[in-house]
């Protein structure tokens, strides 16, 4: 394969050592000849040390029965399910507590990189001290800090910590009451999804009538208000149509309501405080970034305030904001497999864990552990392509 | 028309307008919002600052030998003070400490010699770092050599080891790094792409998994009997993670170096070897210092993940002492302490790493 | 809009005893200016002499911290609604253009019209067109400024700021970031403008513009205003000291 194209002045052939396509050919094969006959070392080895020690190979463990129990699980699982089966319970908790990290850490950064560039000197103070303080402390000891330290150092369950009788926090986790939907309440989903569908429609006709003629409305106040205030409407007019199932002591624990089992909270707390921090940091250079002339101009066309941010700076530090930020969020994801350190069944836990251990079956169970965080970072840095190929500032 | 014949002299901005008072009004209370979110602030401020202060400083017990010492009112930094040489050290024998300490004396000044910008030959300073202190550094803290007892890795621990896990992870890092980077860049198809398999592999998994790796399928993939020490096996996969971080800030170095160079330098009929090590890498390296500290930063916060493998660095020493029966019940005092340590660490690192970032802008400017 | 009015209640800008300081650094020192409606105003004078912060006081791009300043009538005070007032009828262009670079050429030149005026996209783009027309640049209507060169840039900031029909212009010394091929083209759209009629405050080192459409040419020197006269008088018979060694500086090259 001939890697740049060959012009040669014809009748000169240097000996092949000094062509260049031909060296670059010679070093490649090399490289591969090495990379291949280190593979085969490698795969001969594990081979021996596989049989030696009785282990085959393959995947059909994934069928057999796992046998342990796992302390949160989104979809059913018993102990007499197979590690395929847990596989996919560590998946969606790996899911879960990444994806509501992602949507914690983002609130927090946002309002702290904003806040640290508010014209209040405290205010900026007090959000650069944040961002110092967790993002210069190991995440792992954050998650410590927040299991042992605080969590596990709860009242037991009798002794709970009640806020208004109805939640209860102890050693054993949270317990917020759940809700139970009684007949009638099908119609609050319909009127929210009509209000959210209502919404759209108002926001498009609103740019429509904008262009058209000028004139706006408050679009987005007046589908906030849709959104949250029509399903109120029907609740009410409906008579309220939930009860709380509260949870309630008996014996040792609390039975009924939801939980949320200690280990959750304690690595989604440190998850969002300690990516928070960094997205803050991400805010601020991204708000930064925008030259103050931007600003200047915008209200040298007497744009108000609100206008300056929502047509100049907020589009042009989205820019700039969303591909660090997307790799925060995947740092988060794979940062939540330090559940494994505390006990939170995630998908490393539960399975790079537990059944590697029952199972032995190490370089089946690791392949798929890091394939799936692989996955992962394939989509997201996919989506960031696509991405920054649409939004790129046009330039010569 | 002349307007002003006279010179006006400057004169002092009107009052309120400069001052402390201005300040705060400039600052804290302009306008009814901003006053609130002040007020709002000093309140968090307070909530923060004043049981902090009390648990750690008034209320706590800083002298004595055991529990009993504490008063349980507020923080027991006896806890701390009676596992210090753990924290420090890890389960070395008490009798060779001088050996880390001699270790740790030339790490401090060999950094203190690099970051300090007056001080002369850096260049010779930092061959002996990079060649011959890692020699005398094993010899000490391994010792069996010189009739300096063995003392096996399974002992070393705490900060020593957090140390020098990091420090080994990053200068293992670097030159893959550097061999990574350049070949990202190349123009040779399958030398390309090996490298950019190889650095986003590793990119895209979560360390744990990679440490997981190590310590379990290391082990199978050597020759059957040949066991390797479990810290080499950290090291292995810390170094081998750190150096796919490493090619891009390395990466990212090259590419703000003009093509120009590159072609001056070819112009000049340089190989390609000499244009890199000569004319593009000695500029490229100046420029990636602030990011190379950056991905140290990470690193060091990331060696406390060698824990869950079982090595004792400082987070894992603190973590097996507050399980310790007789000590039961510090944990705070315990994460307040490595929390701090790590902080320190970190925070004067970041700074550093901002102030070369500075001072490269103005230095560009110019 | 050619009437030339010399009424004296015709006055577009009104400066009186404008004073301002960065911390202790007095920049702006007992500035009285009166500009007329149809006048062309040229400030000049060495760099750090406070000729940038005047102009950018007139729209409270600064604030001064003593004195009065009326725009079109209307007093500047910290009234949000106010200074938004003021700066409809002030158009603005910038040293470095400052063009939205998300934005197409007609887009920024559309955005104030169609947010701020509240006009229908139709008209306002046809509008925009019509300006870039002005300028001769029309044809890059769809193109994104990263795309222009500087003159092409400063010369959609300018029909930019024309959208919003401003009563007064000004000038941020709008060609001194360019490259020299490219000022004529700029200085060429600024004199069809003053031809036109534009109330115009101009902070510049183009003596030739000054000397062409210029009414009044005002010299500043350490906050102050140094000399003020007709160009004529000014250039051929400086009365400051000051005025003398900058006309000699900038001129003698």
């Amino acid at each position: 394969m001939s890697v740049r194209p060959n012009v040669r002045p014809a009748g000169h052939k240097p000996p092949f050592w000094r062509d260049r396509a031909k060296r670059a050919l010679i070093f490649q094969l090399i490289l591969v000849a090495v990379v291949a006959a280190f593979m085969i070392y490698i795969i001969n080895n594990t081979q021996a040390n596989l049989s030696a020690r009785g282990i085959t190979t393959g995947f059909g463990f994934l069928s057999n029965t796992a046998g342990f129990g796992i302390g949160q699980t989104l979809i059913e699982y018993t102990s007499r399910s197979s590690y395929g089966r847990t596989f996919v319970i560590g998946l969606l908790n790996t899911l879960l507590v990444g994806g509501l990290g992602v949507v914690a850490a983002s609130i927090i950064g946002f309002i702290v990189g904003i806040a640290r560039l508010s014209p209040n000197w405290l205010i900026a103070k007090l959000a650069n001290a944040y961002i110092e303080t967790f993002r210069n402390i190991p995440l792992l000891l954050q998650i410590f800090f927040w299991y042992f330290a605080v969590l596990r150092t709860l009242p037991s369950a009798r002794d709970s910590l009640a806020f208004g009788e109805i939640i209860f926090l102890n050693v054993r986790g949270l317990f917020l009451p759940e809700p139970l939907f009684e007949s009638g309440f099908g119609l609050i989903p319909v009127t929210l999804i009509a209000a959210i569908v209502a919404s759209i429609a108002l926001i498009i006709w609103n740019r429509r009538r904008h262009e058209a003629t000028g004139k706006r409305l408050p679009a987005g106040w007046i589908a906030l208000a849709m959104i949250v205030g029509l399903p109120m409407l029907v609740l009410v007019v409906t008579g309220v149509p939930i009860t709380w199932e509260v949870p309630v002591l008996t014996g040792f624990n609390f039975r009924g309501g939801v939980t949320i089992i200690p280990e959750f909270l304690a690595l989604w707390l440190a998850l969002s405080i300690y990516t928070a921090s960094f997205i803050a940091e991400i805010v601020r250079s991204g708000i930064q970034a925008i030259p103050h002339g931007q600003t200047e101009a915008a209200q040298a066309l007497s744009l108000p305030r609100k206008l300056v941010l929502k047509l100049v700076v907020i589009p042009q530090a989205m820019r700039v904001i969303i591909p660090p930020l997307t790799s925060q969020y995947l740092n988060l994801i794979k940062n939540s497999s330090l559940a494994t350190a505390i006990g939170y069944p995630d998908l490393v836990s539960v399975f790079a864990g537990t059944t590697l251990n029952q199972t032995g079956q190490a370089i089946e169970v690791i392949a798929m552990t890091m394939a799936v965080y692989l996955i992962i970072s394939l989509l997201v840095s996919m989506f960031m392509n696509w991405f920054n190929a649409r939004v790129a500032l046009v330039e010569r | 028309m002349i307007h002003n014949k006279e010179v006006i002299p400057p004169q002092p901005a009107p009052k309120g307008t400069i001052g402390p008072i201005a300040w705060l009004r400039g600052n804290l209370f302009n306008g009814p919002i901003n006053s609130l979110f002040t007020l709002l602030g000093l309140y968090v401020l307070y909530l923060l600052v004043v049981p902090t202060v009390q648990w750690a400083f008034i209320n706590a017990d800083w002298v004595g030998t055991s529990r009993e010492d504490c008063s349980r009112v507020g923080a027991c930094w006896v806890f701390v003070n009676a596992r210090f040489n753990q924290f420090v050290y890890g389960l070395y024998p008490s009798s060779e400490y001088w050996r880390p300490n001699i270790v740790f004396g030339m790490f401090a000044a060999i950094i203190a010699w690099m970051v300090i910008p007056r001080l002369p030959f850096k260049r010779w300073v930092a061959v002996f770092a990079l060649l011959v202190f890692p020699v005398i550094a094993y010899v000490l803290l391994h010792g069996g050599y010189f009739d300096l007892p063995r003392v096996s890795t399974h002992r070393w621990g705490g900060l020593m080891l957090t140390l020098l896990l990091a420090t080994v992870g990053m200068v293992g890092a670097l030159p893959i790094g550097i061999v990574l980077a350049l070949g990202r860049r190349s123009n040779m198809p399958i030398v390309k792409s090996f490298c950019v398999v190889f650095i986003e592999f590793w990119r895209g998994v979560p360390l744990i998994t990679i440490l997981f790796m190590a310590s379990v399928m290391l082990p199978l993939f050597l020759p059957t009997g040949m066991g390797v020490d479990r810290l080499v096996r950290a090291l292995i996969g810390l170094t081998l993670f750190q150096s796919a971080y490493m090619a891009e800030v390395i990466r990212g170095g090259l590419q703000a170096i003009p093509k120009g160079q590159e072609e001056a330098a070819a112009a000049l009929g340089m190989t390609y070897w000499k244009r890199m090590g000569l004319i593009v890498m000695p500029q490229a390296l100046k420029m990636m210092i602030p990011g190379i500290v950056n991905t140290f930063i990470s690193l060091f916060k990331d060696t406390t993940l060698v824990m869950i493998i079982g090595l004792f660095d400082l987070l894992g020493i603190v973590q097996a002492a507050l399980s310790d029966s007789r000590w039961l019940g510090f944990s705070l005092e315990g994460y307040v302490f490595a929390a701090f340590v790590f902080w320190i660490f970190c925070f004067s690192m970041s700074r550093y790493s901002q102030y070369l970032e500075r001072k490269l802008n103005t230095g560009h400017k110019r | 809009m050619t009437q030339a009015a010399t009424n004296a209640s015709d006055l577009m800008v009104e400066m009186r005893n404008v004073n301002k300081w960065y911390g202790d650094f007095h920049v702006l020192r007992d500035i009285y200016l009166e500009v007329k409606r149809g006048e062309r105003i040229v400030v000049c004078g060495p760099s750090g002499s406070g000729k940038s912060t005047l102009i950018r006081c007139i729209n409270h791009l600064e604030e001064h911290q003593k004195g009065e300043i009326v725009v079109g009538g209307i007093p500047l005070t910290q009234d949000v609604k106010r200074i938004e007032q003021i700066r409809r009828s002030v158009g603005m262009v910038f040293q470095h253009f400052n063009l939205f670079p998300h934005l197409s050429v007609l887009e920024n030149c559309c955005i104030a019209p169609m947010w701020v005026q509240k006009k229908p996209r139709k008209e306002a783009e046809a509008q925009a067109m019509q300006y870039l027309e002005r300028v001769r640049i029309a044809e890059q209507a769809t193109k994104y400024p990263g795309q222009l060169s500087g003159g092409q840039q400063q010369r959609v900031a300018i029909a930019r700021s024309l959208c919003m029909h401003p009563d007064v212009m000004l000038f941020d010394e709008p060609t001194s970031a360019l490259d020299p091929e490219m000022i004529k083209e700029v200085l060429d759209v600024m004199v069809e403008l003053a031809e036109e009629g534009m109330t115009m405050i101009c902070v510049t080192h183009e003596m030739g513009f000054a000397k062409k459409v210029a009414d009044r040419v005002i010299f500043m020197d350490q906050g102050q205003i140094i000399e003020e006269n007709a160009p004529e008088p000014f250039f051929n018979d400086p009365q400051s000291d000051r005025t003398k060694l900058f006309l000699s500086q900038i001129l003698g090259h």
